[in-house]
């Protein structure tokens, strides 16, 4: 055994001094660790009382809280909306506050807006005359906040500073710890038609009828988040990042017309007062209805109302308990249909509100993909813990929050869709439903971090598609559909740990790319079962708290035992792509006796009197000491001395038990692309029949240019393909498989 | 330049200022690649479905069905009218001739092939790409090229219509 041992080791140190000589020394500045396993301390935040190493909230974590009693009342004729509001602000820091931030976000839609500022922008040598009329000679829409007053509780003004989107409001002394002040804001603004101004909210008008849809959102001035990571929030609302709020509890009463129908977060507290008998009737059915939604407010109402033009008005009372925004949609064209769903032991409405312009589409699809959603959704994460979840159709929209959503999609004119526009419209729906996970309840900084929601989210949806549909075009997910993106030119590409306001490409960087990391983690790095739970704990020990990215991925390496920061650093914290190939195979034969150049070798150790045992010899097919007759499949009993030493160690019956290989392959990976990634191996035998083989990232640890492996076989293999399903989002497949296939080009 | 209206009518046109981080984008990507030892240069766009059949119905007036079940052979030789008019390169200073290969659907991305063919070597790329900017105001048109080697990028839009890369 001693013997045998020995002689092995010579042979690793004989062929890695071959090595050693053969590779010229890599220009790497010795003084930077360049090692992609290394751990993510250079990066990451240090974990602390209020976020554990373990990715967990900490002893000392806290949250703040903002309650809210809202009255609004909208101004149909003049779209515009008026409000008065209570804000009840809790400081649970341990710090006392000077001062509170309010979020104005509707300013971005203000004449002052900063946010045209920041655009570069070249003349263009020709543009439609409508389009030149309203860049240079029309005044800008004005839709920003018209503050009346801020209020202490007894009615006094209180100080306040307006910053382009955020108010600092000044206090007459510092909120301590466990403290709360309570203040009223008074305000109106002119609502944007979101299809000339933009925006994630606003209203679409009908021409055809004279109707306005309102998607009202960021409607009142909200709070802004204060917390241990960043203070008071202080990045502005540029555009493209969205929000960050606190929790809270919401009284709010809408005034609308009368004709109007409208849904809101929380749960409505008159309904017999804003429905009919008839559509009371109708909802206390839905409440029942677990198979099939039902249609509660009808196409036939729908369309007498859209005719009326009530100088009426109705209040709709609503409360949300521990939510962190408030939406609202309302509209005289309104059809409303809802169903129930259970998630666990708790149940939920899912409700749809669309104009006719939606059907047939809508009352086929869009409750049952919302219910589906959350069934979806909650398997992976928690049961779905809010009273319903809304879909509201509305033009060119896809946008959340709590509870509703606003979502494009609608047939031709006369009812005929094609599959694009149906799946459109339910990949839209699933995925604004399934941000109710992801940021609503599990609240991650939009400000900061796009990804943390879209990439989440955009993951949650690829899993919640193939369920509901087998056949559904999975646009965000798989590997290969981020090629055409990771393999550009890596200046035009920025990290997906990037501020939402300098995303360049923001679908594929913030939605696509994320989505596809994880569902590689899930594939190919981690399997289902050790992923599965540590995303689940993610999601339920930062429900109804704000994470961090490092939250992100410490729960992730924390409740799975994979250490997967070499997997964050190359896919979230730099732009590189994975490319494997296939180098070179080299066919190997047994031999009694050695080649020159391992002779030679042996000779100097004998002189150095470290001679080696008994030995046998891999010769390489195509070498000078390469000769036809060694070109035979392995067998034991051929070679003398390793027959003997079989004889000599293993009985009958462990002889039987050996693996008697008949072929050898020295397979040399190389490595294009920056990203570490698994090496999935697909060896074709020359019966047709395949093996896989996965080697960890981890191979790369030693040499991230190249590895090699070898391939002992029973049978001759005839083809080796690298990723042969496609899972590691490789650039370059013209390099994944031996030997070279001449892969039928669409230029030729 | 010979055609005397470069931008029809933009009926469809959104102006969103902010509408940037909804769920649908407006974004298609453009690899080029060139072949020296074929003196070719391979092309292939991806362009999404439901956007490139807008454009082309809103250009011409007319319903399309580009790799839809009822596309017609008069949708494709549309959509290579629309594209010819609205993609061009110059290799070195001269307009070439973009030749349409063939097409197919991946899940909504309309993926289509193309080639310059007789391309000796090249100096400079001059690349225009104003397709889709009628219908969506925040469409982006990725770039993407490989050239001896080399990968460049440009990112086109409404306030940046072309770009040059030289080598």
């Amino acid at each position: 055994m001693k013997n045998l041992y020995s002689s092995l080791s010579l042979l690793i140190i004989f062929s890695t001094s071959i090595f050693a000589q053969e590779t010229p020394k890599p220009a790497t500045p010795s003084e930077k660790n360049t090692d992609k396993f290394k751990q993510m301390y250079d990066l990451l935040a240090t974990p602390n009382m209020y976020r554990t190493a373990s990715g967990a909230p900490g002893p000392a974590y806290y949250q703040q809280q903002a309650d809210y009693k809202i009255d609004i009342e909208l101004d149909d004729k003049n779209t515009k909306l008026y409000g008065q509001e209570t804000i009840t602000y809790t400081n649970n820091a341990k710090e006392s506050l000077d001062y509170l931030w309010v979020q104005l976000d509707q300013n971005q839609q203000s004449r002052k807006s900063l946010s045209p500022l920041v655009e570069s922008n070249k003349t263009n040598p020709a543009v439609d005359v409508a389009q030149f009329s309203r860049k240079y000679l029309e005044a800008d829409f004005d839709g920003g906040f018209n503050i009346d007053y801020v209020k202490d509780a007894i009615g006094s003004p209180m100080k306040y500073t307006i910053n382009q989107t955020m108010m600092r409001i000044e206090l007459p002394k510092a909120l301590k710890f466990g403290e709360k002040i309570s203040f009223s804001i008074k305000w109106n603004y002119l609502i944007n038609n979101y299809m000339l101004d933009g925006g994630r909210s606003g209203y679409e008008h009908f021409d055809k009828d004279g109707n306005n849809l309102y998607v009202l959102a960021q409607f009142y001035p909200r709070m802004a988040v204060y917390n241990d990571v960043e203070g008071w929030q202080n990045m502005q609302f540029w555009g493209s990042g969205e929000f960050a709020l606190p929790f809270g509890n919401f009284e709010v009463n809408i005034t609308v017309p009368a004709d109007h129908i409208l849904e809101a977060t929380g749960t409505l507290q008159n309904r017999n007062e804003v429905f009919t008998p008839a559509q009371l009737a109708r909802y206390a059915q839905a409440e029942k209805s677990f198979e099939n939604p039902v249609i509660v407010v009808t196409q036939a109402e729908a369309e007498a109302a859209e005719k009326g033009f009530s100088e009426k008005k109705k209040t709709w009372k609503f409360k949300a308990e521990n939510v962190r925004d408030f939406g609202i949609s309302t509209s005289r064209k309104f059809i409303y249909d809802a169903m129930a769903v259970k998630t666990g032991k708790t149940v939920s409405m899912a409700i749809s509100l669309y104009p006719k312009e939606g059907n047939p589409l809508w009352e086929q699809y869009s409750t049952r993909i919302i219910a589906h959603t959350l069934k979806s959704y909650s398997s992976y994460t928690f049961d779905y813990p809010y009273p319903k979840a809304i879909s509201i159709n509305a033009r060119d929209q896809g946008m959340e929050y709590p509870m509703i959503c606003w979502n494009y999609g609608r047939p031709e004119a006369d009812g005929t869709y094609n599959d694009q526009t149906k799946y459109g419209m339910l990949g839209v729906i699933c995925h604004e439903v399934g941000h109710n996970f992801f940021p609503m309840i599990i609240n991650s900084d939009e400000r900061q971090w796009t990804w943390m929601d879209e990439g989440l989210n955009s993951f949650m949806e690829f899993l919640a598609e193939q369920t509901f549909d087998p056949k559904f075009p999975l646009r965000r997910g798989p590997p290969k559909n981020i090629v055409p993106y990771m393999s550009g030119d890596q200046k035009g590409l920025e990290p997906i740990m990037t501020n939402s306001e300098s995303i360049r490409q923001f679908g594929n960087n913030a939605y696509g790319k994320p989505a596809t990391a994880l569902n590689i983690l899930r594939e190919t790095v981690m399997g289902h079962e050790l992923f599965d739970y540590a995303f689940k704990t993610y999601a339920n020990r930062w429900k109804f708290k704000h994470p961090t990215p490092e939250d992100f991925f410490r729960t992730m390496e924390d409740a799975s035992a994979v250490d997967l920061d070499w997997f964050w650093r190359g896919w979230f914290y730099t732009t590189d792509a994975n490319d494997i190939g296939i180098k070179e195979v080299k066919k190997y034969f047994v031999s009694n006796a050695p080649s020159k150049e391992v002779e030679e070798f042996m000779k100097k150790q004998r002189r150095r009197d470290t001679a080696p045992g008994k030995m046998i010899y891999l010769i390489a097919e195509g070498t000078d000491d390469f000769k036809s007759e060694l070109n035979k499949p392995f067998k034991i009993a051929d070679y003398k001395e390793l027959d003997a030493y079989v004889n000599e160690h293993f009985s009958a019956e462990e002889k039987a038990k050996l693996n008697e290989p008949k072929y050898f392959y020295q397979v040399t990976f190389d490595k294009p692309g920056g990203l570490v990634m698994p090496i999935i191996v697909e060896l074709t035998f020359e019966d047709g029949t395949t093996e896989a083989q996965k080697f960890p990232a981890q191979i790369w640890r030693m040499n991230d240019k190249e590895v090699s492996r070898t391939f002992a076989t029973k049978k001759a293999i005839t083809k080796i393909q690298i990723d042969p399903k496609q899972e590691t989002a490789d650039i370059d497949l013209t390099n994944n498989t031996w030997p070279k296939e001449v892969v039928k080009s669409k230029f030729d | 330049m010979k055609k005397s209206i470069l931008f029809p009518l933009l009926v469809l046109v959104i102006i969103g200022l902010s509408s940037f981080g909804l769920h649908k984008f407006y974004m298609s990507i453009y690899q080029i690649n060139y072949v020296p030892e074929k003196k070719m240069l391979q092309i292939t766009t991806r362009i999404f479905v439901d956007d490139l059949n807008a454009a082309l119905s809103n250009q011409f007036k007319k319903k399309t069905h580009v790799c839809e079940e009822n596309e017609t052979s008069e949708d494709l030789v549309l959509m290579q009218k629309y594209l010819a008019e609205h993609f061009t390169i110059k290799v070195n200073g001269q307009q070439k001739n973009i030749q349409f290969l063939s097409k197919e659907l991946d899940a909504n991305v309309v993926v289509a092939y193309f080639r310059i063919q007789d391309v000796a070597k090249i100096k400079s790329l001059a690349i225009k790409n104003t397709a889709l900017f009628d219908v969506n105001a925040e469409q982006q048109n990725i770039i993407q090229t490989t050239i001896y080697g080399k990968k460049e990028s440009l990112l086109l839009t409404q306030d940046n219509l072309s770009g040059n890369i030289k080598f």
